[in-house]
This record gives C-alpha cells, structure tokens and sequence, in this order.
C-alpha cells in the first residue's frame, strides 16, 4: 500500500474516509508480497479472465463501518495482523483454523470471514466474496441449478443467462464453481473475487 | 265589528245606523250583541283578481267582507293592508298597490280580526319602443364591423337592455350583416356610400339604425400576443384587431378567419382560441394567422412543457449560487468567481417549462437521504440499502462526515421552488437512490442496480442510472464482474420501452492523484495520472462517461482524462474559503457545486466547526444556518449528475429518444470549450517530440474531440434545438461488430523512443458498420513499468487517438493482459480499412513486448 493520498478524491468530499483507510491499516507493498509468497497456496483457479490461488493464513474480514478506521483492527480477530485494507475489507493473518489454503468462507465467533486470493500474475490480493457466478443457456434452471449444488440463488437474470449463486460457509467455493459449471446447461461458473472496490468518484 | 254594521249598505244608511246604535248602546249601558242574531264578518276578499301591476304602476285595491249572513260589503277603507315582500309590491293604508320590481308577494286585508290575503304579481311595463345605438346612423369602414346596443323603454319610462333579446336583420346583406349578438359588419365587396338599415324587433317594437360603408379602408390587422406560450395539452386566447385609415381600431377576433400552420401542433378555433395537444414537441414554434378582408395578421405560438423555471425565477435562496445552471460570474460563497456563461445552456430550456419531468432517475452511490427537506419530494418508492442489516427500503446513509450520494442527487433534483435550498439540474425527475457503494459490492446487486431488478430495488423502469462511482485504485488494469456488462447490454436494448437505459458514468478523479496509484511522473510532466479506461466501467460504449470541468470553463484540476470519455460538465473546484482553510493551491478557492447535504450541523459534510468554507460551517451566509446544504461538492461525481439531469431536460421534450440518441445529440452540440488546449508533447524522448496527449482534434466525421473533454461541455439548450426535431431511433441498427485480432505477437517496444511498434489490422466492408459509434482495443504487453507504455491508434481515415498515455499511474508488474481501451474519437467516421496500433515506450530503462491487440467496432 503506497502512502499516497488522493487528494483530489478528498475534493469528492467523500472519498477520503476511504483512502484514509486504505492507509490507515496494512502493510507496505513489498512486505505484503513477501508475506504472501511464504504463505501455503492452494490451486489456481481462473475468474475474470485472472488466474489466482487461494492464500493460506490470510482472511477478510468485514471492517465495520465506513468511516471507522479502526473499525478494520476492531474486526479483525485478536491474532489477525492487518495485511491490507480492501474496500470494506481488513485482510488479516488468519487465526489457525482459517489456516488452510481453500477459497472457503468460514464462521470466526460472530463474525463470517472470506477467503483470501492472489492472482498470480499480478500477485495483487483479492477476496472470494462467496459467490459464483454462473452463465446459464436458460436463466430459468438457476433454481435447480441452485438445488442441485446446495448453494443459494441470489439472482438470475433471464435476459442476460447469468445467475449468482450464494454459497454456504464452509465450502470451497473453487470446487462449488467446478460442480456447477459442470451442470447441464450451464456455459461458464466462476469464484466471484474482488481485487478492487469502487468508491464515490 | 258590531253586528249592526253588517246590516246597514248604504253610506246615507250607515250614518243613520251608527248614530241610533250609540244610542241604544248608551242606554243599555253595554254595547254587547243582543240576541237578535246579528250577522258577523266571516271573510275577506282581496281584489280586484287577479292582481296584476306593472313594475312602476299602481292599482286601488278592495277589500270585501262576507257576513255570517251572507251578505257582503266593502270594508276597503275599514281594512289594514300589508304585503309581504314590499319591495316587490307596496301598499298604502288605503290599499293602493304599487309595483315596485318585477315579482310576486301577498296583500292582506285585516278587519276585526278577519284577514284576506290576495296574491299579487309585478310584471314588466308594457314595452314602449326600441332603440338602437349608434342612431340614427353610423359608417363603418370596408371590413369593419361594430357592436349595436337595442335598448327597450317600457311603458312606466323604465328601459333595459334588450341587446340580447331583439331579432336583428339587415336590410341589405350584401351591404352590411349583423349577427344575431347585434354585431354589424360591413358585407365583402360592400362599396362605400352604400347603406343598409339594421332592425332590432322585439314584441311588436322595433328600432333602426342605419349603416353606411365609408370610405376609409382596412390597413391591416394584428393578432395579440404575438409570440405567447402554449402549454402543452392546454388552450390560449389570441386576440385580433383591425386598423383602418382613419386611424380607427375595432377587435376583430370573433369575425377574423383563424388558421394555424401546423394544426397538429398549435390548432386554433373561429373563435381565435389556440390549442396543442398534450403530446406536441416543446419548443416547436407555429404561426398561428388571422385573416379579414385582403389582410393577415399573426403571432407566433411557442408550446411549452409548463411554466418557465429557473434560478432567477425560483424562490430556493440557494439557487443563486448555482453558477452550473446560470453562471454570472458568481463565487457560490467560495472565494474566487467563475466566468459567466460557463454552465450547462439552460436557459431556453427553463423557459419552456422543461423539469425533467417524471423521468427516473436512479442514484447508485452511498445513500441517499429520503426525508432531506429539499429531496423528499422528488424520492419516489423503489429506493433500496444494500449496505444496511437486513438490507431495506431506506437508503439514507450511516456516514456521520457526508453523504455522497444525497450531495449527488440534489444536483439532479433538488425541489424547485420550496423557497428551501436549490434547485436541481432537472428538479422535476423522480429519485431512487441505491446505496451500493457502502456494502460488500456484490456483482449481482450492482445488476439489480442497473435495470435487472423489478423491486428492492425497483430499477427495472428507470430511464437514467448515475453513476459517480468508479474504481478505487486504478493503478492495475481493473475488469468488471461477470454478469454486469451483459446487464449494461440488456438495459439499452429493452429498459425504456427498448428505447434504452442511460447509463450516466463520472470519468473520474484521478488527473493528479489516484488512490494506490503512483502518480509521481504525471504530475510532472502534466499528464493525466488515471486514464478514464482505467476504470472497468468506462469501456464500454453503454456509458457515458463525463469529465468534469470548473466554473472558469477549463477541466477541473482533478478531472480524468482520456479517449473514453464522451462529454464533460460542471463539477466545479473546492470551494473552500482561505480564512477557514488557509494554505491550498489557489483552485481550492475556486467555487465548487451548492447542493443538498445530510441534515443538520451535527453530521454531513457541512456541520458545526468543519474546516472548509464559512458556508459549509453554517455561519455565511445566514442561508445555511441548517447545515443542509454544502458548496463544496465537486468531482466527476458532479458532473455525472448534472449530465444526468441534463438528459433528463431531453427525455422531458423527447421521451422518444433511444441511448444512442441521446448520446448522438450530446456529442453533437457539446461546446467547444478551452479552444486553444493544445497536444501535450516531451522531447524527453529519442526521435522527438512525441505526443503525450492529445489536443482538439476533428476527425474524418467532423466531430470535435479533447481527452480532456470527449466531444465537449454538455451544452442543454443546443442539445434541446436538436433533439426538438431529431428523427428518434434513426442511427441504424445497433451492431457490435467482431473482434479482429492479431494473434500472439512478440514485437519488442523500443525503450524511450517515440517510435514506437506498429501493428495493423483490418475491419472489413462485410462487419456492416459504416459509422463507428466506439471503438475498443484489447491489448497485452510485457514491459517491467506498465507506466511507460502509452497506446495510440490511427483509423482508416488518419484519425489519431491516443488510448492510454504514458507516464500514468500504473505501477510496476501491472502489465496488460487482454486489457480494454475504448476510444471515441472516432465517432461518425466509416471504420473500413486498415487501422494502426502503436505503442510507445516513453522512459529510458526498460524493454518490453507487445504480445497482442484486438479491435472492434461499435456502430451501425
């Protein structure tokens, strides 16, 4: 994470709270990727045109409110050490149990945390937010699709053919998207994965 | 009543009586009836019936009184008389009636307790004669005509005017004709000197009055107002008047011949009442004539959408500091002023009643404060929070330091004419606002956001989707989630009727700083540190993308640039103030954009103690003491809404218009601002110069074109005089033709040389497209400091653009892989033929590759 502010995103009036936490929380770009590079890395996966890797020993977590910069540590569990702060995000060294390199949500306390990706051509990290989405040939088999896989339809367009699946804490989202694609009908799933987030502009 | 009375019937008679009853009376000690079996009075009878008096005149009445015997006299003199409505008729005591208006009442008659009633009328007087004025003659001019009076003298010497009542005729019709109204006029091709007699008849009477045909002639004849406003869907009275050589002038208007020159438009009836029908285009303007005689008169009929707004009409105390809707060189309460004239062009457009009338608009941002004073209004159902647990219906944001979302929607629609803050871009539109920005951003939300939802949220019937957001950190080539660029597909081929969604996009905020980006070198040398097509959103061709541009009419100082973007508009600077905020750059105190804000002085980005300008602390002026509004809003966040509601002024005169319409005319009549902006160019650089970025170009199709500022400033009046006549859905079929593509390539980058690499590529005749509407790039290199790397490329017809520039924010391993670029510059012009690529290296140190490039054409 560089050190720059924009200021002229402190001009949009609305944008520094976001920036500044960007900041706030995090460690420099090098170290980060020294980190990541020690930590297991589970199988390549393709989203988005991207090639990533499930990271293990990192989580993200929700950081609380907007405009709380503390708000990413608050959240953090106790032992996660804030990596980098991505959107409403804190990655944060996982806790032992959320150790392993699988591209899983899991239930820490009260708190549901994401899986951590990096993309391997970049090595830029990104979040598995746990959804798939999926290109269907015919929007209205989402609902079985959905059955099938025991995941949830969170949305399905009949216009477009895609369709977001909602997938439980616990499962690998990688091998959830691998089933579904594999259902009949279906022309494309992938791990929805965030690299950026969008702020007031 | 003594018995004795009543047999007595004589005068001479009833003296004697009377004087031997005294007697007897006197005698007996008692005057009480003996038992004789004197007859009693039993009646009374008014007359003579029935009674009938005209209204003036007077009639004796009489009372007689009938015995219990059978007998009867006349006790008229003996009577009381009353009438029960005097007014109508009085009676004296003697039992004289006087008529005194037309109407009814009872006359009673009382004696010895006995009481007659006769009920009485009062009828007109006799009609005596008639008389007609002017008399016993009056001229008339060829073509003239005037109003005749028949008054009515009754017989009591009362007259009224019986105008209405008479018959009229004319003793020569072909001299002079008179309308059953008494309205004499001279008959066509009547000569002078030649007279008829106008005859008023009624009830056997009859007066005359003879007109003659002048000499003097019709010199001409106006219809009054002569360029009034017709409201759509609603009537106008003209009004015509003639003018003779006399220098006489007579209303015409009932005997005038109207006619409109667009009927369709702007009808008139004979009686010279101008209609349009509810869906006539605004701002049409339609001749509307009244003839007499050899003579024409007109006015010109505009229609408008209603009465005319604006923000020297409004009440909204805040309106004056709006310098993007008039600017007079105001400092909207910053510390610099802005230039007059540099706003959005809406004053033609104001004038015509335009509002944006029920156009939807949906706010996709942080929030959106659905009770604020000056939105509540114009926020319709259909709102949703994404952001919020559980999500709900209400928007309104949790942040304490401002709201971007509500700043963003009181420039679209703030209430016009509240007498409360200021007044939108488009104050009549319809608001929803989508908090997304402040939840997990998940894609298929942003989908619901964008059309695909038909509630929580409700986006499936909104014509215009804003968008200030964009990427966070556009220092890596960004993509879209999958799902979503389908959805932009599927909205402008069937939101509105399959007339399209219009997807308003902010370019940007990163000229100068960029989030993660490193923007060390831009600032150096001055060129854009965030290149519009680094935001995933802003290459495609469903966008239009918007710069920003400050109030002196120059890009604004943090405005991304780049070919993606397709027109800019006011976003304005800071508008801080120096004795708050001392130290800035001087753009700081340049005015910014006067807006709604998050109620109240304890939160938003205008409260108690906050370190930007006076009026943002509530204190100057007195105007803000609520903290409801700001004038320190800016940003393409800015510039976006005020595109929005620009647009939304169009889809209130032209709903018809398709996206690509709508985006045609923007490009079409955008201003050419900042005239003089030159190309940027370094002789840092072997085989100089080399052009960093691009001034004002006009390509093949003659379209302007500025990376600063796509085709120009969003200009509404100029846009409105196109669209009023622009033919909806007339650009051809929408066609996204295939990508042609260059397959791997290993072409080494020249390091630090303007020379660049060159790659070719064709589109065929066969893609069908004849009039590029977007063009888009895909392209992968290698190169250690994508940063260096700058992207042009030159169209068939010699057409430049530069797509992605050198020295931006791009840090180092971020190379392009498939990566997207979108220019339009290109707009109008035929895309067949060979168009080149090349890539610059534009620092010394490092080598690298060009591995690929695609092109494809958007257009018809």
């Amino acid at each position: 994470m560089t050190t720059q502010i924009g200021r002229y995103a402190v001009l949009a009036a609305i944008v520094l709270p976001l920036l500044a936490q960007a900041q706030a929380g995090g460690l420099p770009v090098a170290q980060r990727r020294a980190l990541v590079s020690s930590l297991p890395q589970g199988a390549e996966f393709r989203s988005g045109g991207q090639t990533y890797r499930p990271v293990g020993g990192l989580r993200a977590t929700l950081r609380g409110p907007a405009e709380v910069v503390q708000g990413a540590q608050a959240a953090a569990p106790a032992t996660g050490e804030v990596v980098e702060i991505l959107g409403p995000f804190a990655i944060h060294r996982a806790l032992a149990a959320e150790a392993p390199a699988s591209a899983a949500t899991t239930g820490v306390g009260a708190t549901t945390s994401r899986a951590v990706v990096v993309n391997v051509r970049t090595g830029s990290l990104g979040i598995a937010t746990g959804i798939v989405t999926a290109k269907l040939a015919d929007a209205g088999t989402a609902r079985a699709i959905a059955a099938a896989n025991g995941v949830t339809l969170r949305h399905a367009s009949e216009g477009t053919g895609y369709a977001f699946f909602g997938v439980p804490e616990g499962r690998d989202l990688v091998e959830v998207a691998a089933a579904i694609a594999r259902s009949p009908g279906v022309e494309m799933a992938e791990v929805n994965v965030k690299e950026d987030f969008d702020s007031p502009n | 009543m003594h018995r004795w009375l009543a047999v007595r019937r004589s005068p001479a008679v009833l003296l004697a009586a009377l004087l031997a009853a005294s007697v007897v009376a006197a005698g007996c000690g008692s005057g009480g009836g003996g038992g004789g079996g004197a007859p009693t009075l039993t009646s009374i009878a008014v007359g003579p019936a029935p009674i009938s008096v005209a209204r003036g005149a007077s009639l004796q009445l009489r009372a007689t009184g009938t015995w219990s015997d059978g007998s009867t006299t006349d006790v008229t003199a003996q009577s009381t008389w009353n009438s029960t409505v005097p007014i109508v008729a009085s009676v004296s005591g003697s039992g004289l009636l006087t008529g005194q208006e037309i109407g009814a009442a009872s006359i009673t008659a009382s004696s010895s307790g006995v009481t007659g009633t006769g009920p009485a009328t009062v009828t007109s007087a006799g009609l005596a004669r008639i008389d007609v004025t002017p008399a016993p003659s009056f001229a008339l001019p060829a073509g003239g005509a005037r109003q005749l009076t028949a008054t009515g003298t009754y017989a009591d010497g009362s007259t009224a005017n019986v105008t209405a009542q008479v018959a009229w005729t004319s003793s020569a019709e072909a001299v002079a004709t008179v309308t059953t109204a008494g309205l004499a006029a001279v008959s066509p091709g009547a000569v002078p000197a030649a007279t008829a007699i106008v005859t008023a008849a009624l009830s056997g009477k009859s007066g005359t009055s003879t007109v003659t045909v002048s000499a003097v002639t019709l010199t001409g004849i106006a219809v009054t107002p002569r360029t009034p406003d017709v409201i759509a869907g609603q009537g106008l009275q003209l009004s015509a008047t003639a003018s003779w050589s006399d220098g006489t002038t007579a209303d015409v208007t009932a005997r005038a011949t109207w006619t409109s020159a667009t009927p369709a438009t702007v009808a008139v009836d004979a009686s010279g009442r101008a209609t349009s029908p509810r869906d006539a285009r605004v701002g049409d303007r339609v001749a509307v004539a009244a003839a007499l005689g050899s003579f024409t008169g007109s006015s010109t009929v505009r229609v408008v959408r209603g009465a005319p707004i604006g923000p020297t009409r409004t009440s909204d105390p805040l309106a004056e500091g709006q310098w993007y809707l008039l600017n007079t060189g105001q400092d909207a309460w910053s510390d610099k002023k802005g230039t007059p004239g540099v706003d959005l062009g809406l004053q033609e457009t104001y004038d015509l009643g335009l509002t944006g009338f029920d156009v939807k608009v949906a706010i996709i941002d942080t929030g959106l404060e659905i009770e604020h004073e000056d939105l509540k209004l114009n926020v319709r159902p259909g709102s949703w929070n994404f952001g919020s647990t559980p999500p709900s219906y209400n928007p309104t944001s949790t942040r304490t330091l401002g709201d971007h979302g509500t700043s963003v929607a009181g420039i679209v629609s703030m209430v016009y004419d509240n007498g409360k803050g200021g007044m939108g871009v488009a104050p009549g539109t319809r608001l929803n606002g989508y908090a997304w920005l402040d939840s997990l951003q998940l894609p298929d939300d942003y989908v619901k956001c964008i059309g695909n939802s038909s509630s929580n949220p409700r986006s499936i019937d909104v014509a215009i989707f804003n968008q200030s957001l964009g990427t966070t950190n556009p220092d890596q080539p960004r993509r879209l989630d999958a799902g979503i660029e389908p959805q932009y597909a599927l909205g402008v081929a069937t939101l509105r009727g399959g007339r399209g969604g219009i997807y308003v996009k902010s370019a940007g905020n990163g000229f100068t700083y960029a989030g993660t980006a490193d923007c060390t070198e831009a600032k150096v040398v001055k060129v854009t540190c965030m290149n519009a097509s680094a935001d995933p959103r802003n290459v495609w061709p469903y966008n239009i993308v918007v710069g920003a541009i400050n109030a002196s009419g120059v890009r604004a100082s943090y405005s991304t640039a780049g070919s993606a973007l397709w027109v800019s508009a006011p976003g304005g600077e800071s508008g801080y103030n120096a004795n708050v905020t001392p130290g800035r750059t001087p753009d700081w105190y340049e005015p910014a954009m006067v807006t709604t804000d998050q109620s109240s002085c304890d939160i938003g980005n205008s409260r108690t103690g906050v370190l930007t300008s006076s009026f943002d602390q509530g204190v100057v002026p007195q105007k803000n003491t609520t903290c409801n509004y700001r004038n320190t809003m800016n940003g393409t966040s800015s510039a976006a809404p005020a595109t929005s509601g620009a647009i939304a002024l169009l889809l209130d005169a032209r709903p018809d218009l398709t996206w690509r319409d709508v985006k045609h005319i923007l490009a079409s009549k955008a201003t050419k601002i900042d005239p003089s902006r030159e190309a940027l160019t370094t002789v840092d650089i072997k085989n100089p110069p080399y052009t960093m970025e691009m001034g004002w170009i006009t390509n093949d199709a003659g379209y302007n074109f500025h990376p600063w500022y796509g085709f120009g400033a969003v200009n509404v009046d100029a846009a409105l005089a196109m669209a009023r006549t622009y033919v909806a859905n007339s650009l051809g079929t929408f066609t996204t033709g295939a990508w042609v593509a260059s397959g791997t390539l290993a072409r080494r980058i020249p390091d630090w040389d303007s020379t660049g690499v060159t790659e070719t590529l064709v589109i065929p005749a066969s893609q069908g497209i004849g009039f590029v509407e977007a063009v888009q790039i895909r392209w992968s290199a290698t190169h250690p400091r994508m940063a260096d790397l700058g992207v042009e490329l030159t169209s068939p017809k010699g057409t430049k653009s530069i797509l992605f520039n050198i020295k931006g924010g791009f840090i180092a391993g971020a190379e392009p892989s498939d990566m997207l670029l979108l220019s339009n510059a290109f707009y109008g012009e035929n895309p067949v033929g060979t168009w080149t690529v090349k890539v610059v290296d534009g620092r010394d140190g490092e080598d690298g590759f060009l591995t690929g490039w695609q092109i494809r054409i958007f257009g018809h």
